[in-house]
C-alpha cells in the first residue's frame, strides 16, 4: 500500500475519531465527571510522593470503576451489522493468553511513534467504517509507548516452520450452577474489565450480560492458585 | 461535511441520553436479571428456598436449590428488599462451606493429648459433668459461654437463659464484643437505646455518602452497589472515603481523604466546630430535640488485668460545646490529621448543606478504636448538629460486621451486663427475664462480671476455669493471642469448642461438639437494619452434628434443668421465638410473629400493628415516637443527647524501635478466620494465603518488592509474611495492613489488648510493629 492511499484513508478517520474523542471528552466531562476519580489528590494525602516521583494508582482497585456506566457498554447501543471480535480472532492475534496483540491493520510510520495517534482509536472505541467495526478498547491507554509491545503483522508467511503450540485458552469456571465465572486469566495489564467484556467491541463469547453493574470484582474474582486449601 | 457531522454529534449525544436512560433503569432493579437467567439448565427441578447469607452483616436473602438432600446453587433472591437479588461473590458460593471433607461429624475427646471421636452422648455427658463439678468446686463464675455474631437468634436465646437462668452466672459473651460493642455503648450513650434508627432504604435517598474509615466495596459489597446504583441514576450523588487506607471504595468515590489513624475524632469535632461556627446548624431542630452533655476524659486503654472504668454524663449548654470545640478549628486539625483545611470545611458544607440528604456510614474502623464509643458519639453529633436523622435518606448508619451481631448479640444480649430486655443491672430487668423464664429473681446475678478480653484473661489467671465456645475462632480472633491461647492451655482449664470444622480453637477444645450449619436446621438472623429473617431446615446435618442450641438444652437437662428447656427438636425454634417475643412485646422494640417471618424475606423491628418501622424516633414513620416530629424516647427527656468527646491518642504510637502502624482486616473474598471460605475453592483460590501491603514509597526505601518475606515484629510477637504492594489497596506510609483469615499466619500475636473502655471493645486496627527483609 503506497503511502498516498494510507494518508487517504486515515485522514478523514482521524478526524471522525477526534470529533468522537471530543464527544467522549464531552460526555466525560459534562455529563459523567461525578464518576472521575481524579479528586483522589495525591499530592495532600501522600506528601513524601514528591521525592519518589509520581506513584501510580492501583490498578486493580481502579479500573473497574473508570468507565462507570458508559452508553458505549450498554448492549443496545451496538450496531449489530458491524463486525463482531470473536474469541477466534482474538486469539489469533496472540501468540498465548496474555501475549500483547499483534496490530492486524495497516499503521503509518509516522504516526506510531507514541501512542497518541494509537489512543485515538483505542483509548475509547467507536466505529470504524473502514474496517465496519468498533476499535477495541486498550485496558491500559496509560501506557503510551504502544509499539514497545504491539507491533503491526506484515503477512503471515514464517521465516522457518515451528513446534510452538498455543496453551489452552483460559476459560472461566462456574464452581455452582449459576454461580458468578471465576477470573480465569491474570489482569494485570487488564484490569479494566470492561475493554473486553463489554462495549460493542467486546469479544462476542465472553461479552457480559450485565456492564451496567460496573462492580465487577464484587462477584467475580481472579484466581490466583489451583490448589484446594489443605491439598498440597 | 460540516453540517453532517454536526447533526451526526447531536444525534450521537441523543443515542447517549437514551442508553444511559436504560442503563439507569436497569440499574433500578438491580439483579434481577441474573436471578432468572443464571443457567440452571441440567439441574432438573430444583426446590429454591428462602434463608439470609450465612456471611456478612448485609444480609442478603438467598435462594438456595436442593436436589437429592444436598445443596446445589444459590441465586440471590428477587423478592428480598435487601439486595433485589443480587449476591456478592461469598454469598453466590456460600453453600460450598457445607460441604468440605473434613467436616467435623462426630464429637470428639481428648485422650491422652489427641483428640479421639467418641459418641455424642459421651460428650454431652462429659460436658454437663465437668461443668458441674467446676461450679461446685469454684463457684458459678468459675464457668463460662463465648459465643457469636453468627448464633442463630434462638441459639443465643438458650445460651443467655442456660448461662443467667438456669446456671445463674453472668459469664456470658459473644465475639460481638470484638466488633460492634463500641456501636451498641454509642447508640445507647446518644440514643438509650441500641440499632440504627434508619434502614438500607436510606440508600435510596441520601445525597451524599461519608464513609469513616469503611471500605465498603469489600466489607458490605452488596450495599456499595446499591450506592453506586443510586450513584448511576442521580449524578448529583457523592461518595465520600475518609480513610487511612486506598482501597477499592477509594477509587469508587468522589473524593478520597486519607488521615492520620485516630485522628477521625478530630476530624469530626472540626466538622461539629465549623458547622456550628458557619452558622449553618439546625437551631431549632437542637432547641427542641437535643441535650448536650460531657463525660470524663483522659479514660485510659484497659491494657492492666482488673482494669475498671465507668463513664458519666453532665449537663452541660451549647455554650459549652462551642467553647469545647475551640480547640478543633480545621486550621488546628487539620495540622495533625492529614486531611486539608478545604477538606474538613468541604465535608462540614456537605453536612449542612439543608438541601442535601446525607447518610454516614461506617463499621470497624470505628469500632475497633481505642474510642470507639467517641467516635459513635462523634458521629451522631455532627448528624444532630444538623438534624439530619431519622428521616428518609438523613442517616447515621451503623453497619454490623456479622449475620447476626444484631440480631442475636444485641437483641438478645448475650453480652455480660444484658438480659434479653434490658440490663442486669436493673432491678425491673431481672425481673421481667425472672417471671419468663419462671425462675426466682435471685437467681439472676445483678453484677455483670467479664467482657471478652477480662473473660480470657481470667482463664489465663485461673478465676474462670472452664469456657464453652460456640461458633467462633478465638483462638485465631483474640488480639495478643498468645497470653490467651497459654491460658486456655493451662492444666486445670476444661475447653468445649462447638463447631464445624478443625481450627485453631478445637485444638485448644478438650471436648469437640459437631454443629449443624446454618441451614442443616432451622432458625433466625438479624441484620444491620433491624430485619429478622427465618430459615427452613433445608438439608440434614452431618453424622452427630446438631444446633448449637440443641447441644445447649442436652447439656442443660443433664445438669437439671430440663424443665427450662420444655421443647422437642421439631418445635424448639417456634417455642423460643414466642417465648423470646415476649422480652420485647412493647411497640419500641415488638417483633414480627413466627408465622410472618416464616412467610416474607424478613420483616424490621419495631413490628406493630402487622407493619415494620422503617425510620425510629420519628412520629411520621415510628409508632412508638410521640408527638408530630422527632421524639428520641430512648432517653428520660425524650431528647438526643450530644455528648462532647476529645480527641486522645492511640495506646501504642510507632517509635523509633517499632515505627510502622500495623492495620488489620478482611478482604471480599474470606468470612472471618477462613474456617469456612478458605474451604470454598473459587474463595481460597483467588487469596490463598495472607500477606502484608506495604505502601510503595516505604518498599521502595526499604527495598521491599512483592513477595519479598519480610518478617513483622511488635512487643507481643512476630510473623513473617509475604510483602504485597499494591494488589488490591495501599496502606498510607508508615502503615501496613495485613487480612486476619490466615490461621497458619496468625497476625493477632502481634496486635494490642488495648480497648475502648466504654465498650471494652479491642482496638485491632493501630498497634506499633517493626519489619526486617528474611
Ligand atoms: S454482601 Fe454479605 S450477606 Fe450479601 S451475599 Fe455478600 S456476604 Fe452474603
Amino acid at each position: 500500500m503506497s503511502k498516498n492511499k494510507l494518508e487517504k484513508i486515515s485522514f478523514p478517520m482521524i478526524f471522525i475519531f477526534s470529533l468522537l474523542m471530543m464527544t467522549f471528552v464531552y460526555v466525560q466531562v459534562e455529563v459523567f465527571d461525578h464518576f472521575s476519580t481524579k479528586d483522589l489528590d495525591k499530592k495532600e494525602t501522600q506528601k513524601e510522593v514528591k521525592e519518589w516521583g509520581k506513584i501510580d494508582d492501583i490498578k486493580a482497585a481502579k479500573q473497574m470503576y473508570q468507565y462507570l456506566d458508559r452508553p458505549m457498554h450498554d448492549n443496545n447501543f451496538i450496531d449489530k451489522t458491524a463486525r463482531q471480535r470473536t474469541l477466534e480472532s482474538f486469539y489469533e492475534l496472540r501468540a498465548y493468553d496474555g501475549a500483547p496483540p499483534v496490530i492486524p491493520h495497516p499503521v503509518e510510520a509516522s504516526l506510531t511513534l507514541t501512542g497518541d495517534s494509537c489512543l485515538a482509536c483505542h483509548e475509547n472505541g467507536g466505529f470504524v467504517p473502514k474496517f465496519n467495526a468498533y476499535a477495541p478498547v486498550v485496558p491500559h491507554p496509560e501506557k503510551k509507548s504502544c509499539r514497545q509491545c504491539h507491533n503491526p503483522r506484515d503477512g503471515k508467511r514464517l521465516f522457518k516452520n515451528t513446534n510452538w503450540k498455543k496453551n489452552s485458552n483460559p476459560r472461566g469456571v462456574n464452581h455452582l450452577p449459576g454461580s458468578p465465572l471465576t477470573i480465569p486469566h491474570s489482569i494485570q495489564m487488564r484490569e479494566n474489565c470492561l475493554s473486553c467484556h463489554s462495549g460493542p467491541a467486546a469479544v462476542l463469547e465472553i461479552r457480559t450480560t450485565h456492564p451496567e453493574r460496573t462492580n465487577c470484582l464484587q462477584c467475580h474474582v481472579e484466581i490466583k492458585s489451583k490448589k484446594i486449601w489443605g491439598e498440597n | 461535511m460540516d453540517f453532517d457531522t454536526t447533526i451526526g454529534r447531536r444525534e450521537f449525544i441523543k443515542n447517549l441520553a437514551i442508553s444511559s436512560a436504560i442503563i439507569a433503569a436497569k440499574a433500578m432493579i438491580p439483579g434481577v436479571l441474573f436471578a432468572n437467567e443464571a443457567d440452571f439448565k441440567g439441574l432438573g427441578d430444583l426446590d429454591w428456598n428462602k434463608t439470609p447469607c450465612r456471611f456478612c452483616g448485609v444480609g442478603c436473602g438467598l435462594l438456595v436449590a436442593i436436589k437429592d438432600g444436598k445443596a446445589v446453587a444459590v441465586k440471590g433472591d428477587p423478592q428480598s428488599p435487601v439486595n433485589k437479588g443480587l449476591c456478592c461473590v461469598k454469598g453466590y458460593h456460600s453453600i460450598q462451606s457445607l460441604y468440605a471433607k473434613d467436616r467435623l461429624k462426630s464429637a470428639q475427646i481428648r485422650k491422652n493429648g489427641k483428640l479421639v471421636n467418641v459418641p455424642l452422648k459421651e460428650a454431652l455427658d462429659l460436658v454437663a459433668s465437668k461443668m458441674q463439678e467446676t461450679i461446685k468446686k469454684h463457684g458459678k463464675d468459675s464457668v463460662s459461654m463465648y459465643g457469636s455474631g453468627q448464633w442463630t437468634i434462638p441459639d443465643g436465646y438458650i445460651a443467655s437463659k442456660f448461662m443467667k437462668g438456669a446456671i445463674g452466672t453472668n459469664n456470658l459473651e459473644a465475639n460481638a464484643r470484638l466488633c460492634m460493642a463500641s456501636a451498641v455503648t454509642g447508640f445507647i450513650s446518644t440514643f438509650g437505646l441500641d440499632e440504627p434508627m434508619g434502614c438500607y432504604e436510606d440508600i435510596d435517598y441520601a445525597d451524599v455518602f461519608v464513609l469513616w474509615g469503611n471500605n465498603m466495596a469489600e466489607m458490605h459489597p452488596v450495599l456499595f452497589s446499591r450506592i453506586l446504583d443510586r450513584k448511576a441514576k442521580n449524578r448529583k450523588v457523592k461518595i465520600i472515603d475518609l480513610a487511612t487506607r486506598t482501597t477499592r471504595t477509594s477509587y469508587a468515590s468522589d473524593k478520597s481523604m486519607l488521615f492520620v489513624p485516630q485522628t477521625d475524632l478530630a476530624i469530626a469535632n472540626a466538622i461539629c466546630y465549623e458547622i456550628l461556627n458557619s452558622g449553618k446548624a439546625n437551631f431549632d431542630f437542637l432547641k427542641k430535640h437535643v441535650s448536650y452533655k460531657k463525660g470524663k476524659t483522659n479514660i485510659g486503654y484497659g491494657l492492666e488485668d482488673g482494669f475498671k472504668f465507668k463513664d458519666k454524663l453532665e449537663g452541660i449548654d451549647l455554650d459549652a460545646v462551642k467553647k469545647f470545640l475551640e480547640d478543633y478549628t480545621p486550621e488546628k486539625v487539620s495540622k495533625y490529621c492529614g486531611v486539608s483545611v478545604k477538606d474538613i470545611r468541604y465535608l462540614a458544607s456537605l453536612y449542612s448543606d439543608p438541601k442535601l440528604k446525607v447518610m454516614s456510614l461506617w463499621c470497624m474502623g470505628v469500632n475497633q478504636h481505642t474510642r470507639g464509643t467517641w467516635m459513635n458519639n462523634l458521629i451522631y453529633n455532627i448528624h444532630l448538629l444538623v438534624g439530619k436523622i431519622s428521616t428518609p435518606g438523613n442517616s447515621p448508619f451503623s453497619l454490623t460486621g456479622q449475620p447476626s451481631a444484631c440480631g442475636t448479640v444485641r437483641e438478645v444480649g448475650t453480652l455480660t451486663h444484658k438480659l434479653p430486655y434490658g440490663v442486669v443491672m436493673s432491678e425491673k430487668a431481672r425481673e421481667k427475664a425472672a417471671k419468663i423464664w419462671q425462675v426466682p429473681v435471685s437467681k439472676i446475678p445483678s453484677k455483670p462480671t467479664h467482657h471478652t478480653v477480662s473473660m480470657f484473661r481470667a482463664l489465663d489467671r485461673g478465676d474462670i476455669k472452664f469456657m464453652w465456645i460456640q461458633v467462633t475462632n478465638p483462638m485465631v480472633t483474640m488480639p495478643k493471642l498468645k497470653r490467651y491461647r497459654d491460658g486456655a492451655n493451662k492444666e486445670d482449664r476444661f475447653i468445649v469448642v462447638s463447631d464445624i470444622y478443625p481450627t485453631p480453637t478445637t485444638e485448644i477444645a478438650d471436648v469437640v461438639l459437631p454443629s449443624a450449619l446454618w441451614f442443616e436446621r432451622e432458625g433466625m438472623f438479624g441484620n444491620s437494619e433491624r430485619r429478622t429473617q427465618h430459615f427452613n431446615q433445608l438439608v440434614q446435618p452431618p453424622g452427630q452434628a446438631m444446633s448449637d442450641g440443641l447441644q445447649i438444652m442436652e447439656v442443660a437437662k443433664r445438669m437439671g434443668h430440663g424443665a427450662m428447656f420444655p421443647w422437642t427438636k421439631e418445635n424448639y425454634i417456634e417455642k423460643i421465638w414466642s417465648e423470646y417475643s415476649q422480652f420485647h412485646a412493647n411497640d419500641k422494640h415488638s417483633m414480627a410473629p413466627y408465622e410472618v417471618l416464616k412467610e416474607n424475606p424478613g420483616m424490621r423491628w419495631p413490628y406493630v400493628k402487622g407493619k415494620e418501622t422503617r425510620w425510629r424516633f420519628h412520629a411520621k414513620y415510628d409508632p412508638a415516637a410521640k408527638g408530630d416530629s422527632y421524639d428520641f424516647y430512648g432517653k428520660p427527656d425524650h431528647r438526643a443527647w450530644l455528648i462532647i468527646r476529645p480527641f486522645e491518642m492511640a495506646p501504642e504510637p510507632p517509635n523509633k524501635k517499632y515505627p510502622f502502624l500495623l492495620c488489620t482486616g478482611r478482604v471480599i473474598e474470606h468470612w472471618h478466620t477462613g474456617s469456612m471460605t478458605r474451604r470454598i475453592p473459587a474463595l481460597h483460590q483467588a487469596v490463598p494465603e495472607g500477606y502484608v501491603e506495604v505502601n510503595p514509597i516505604d518498599a521502595k526505601e526499604l527495598g521491599i518488592v512483592n513477595n519479598t518475606k519480610l518478617k513483622l515484629s511488635s512487643r507481643r510477637g512476630s510473623i513473617v509474611l509475604k510483602a504485597l504492594i499494591d494488589g488490591r489497596a495501599r496502606p498510607q506510609p508508615g502503615e501496613l495492613f495485613v487480612p486476619f483469615f490466615d490461621e497458619s499466619l496468625l497476625i493477632n500475636e502481634l496486635t494490642l489488648d488495648a480497648f475502648c473502655p466504654i465498650s471494652k471493645q479491642p482496638d485491632y486496627k493501630k498497634c506499633a510493629v517493626k519489619i526486617e527483609k528474611v
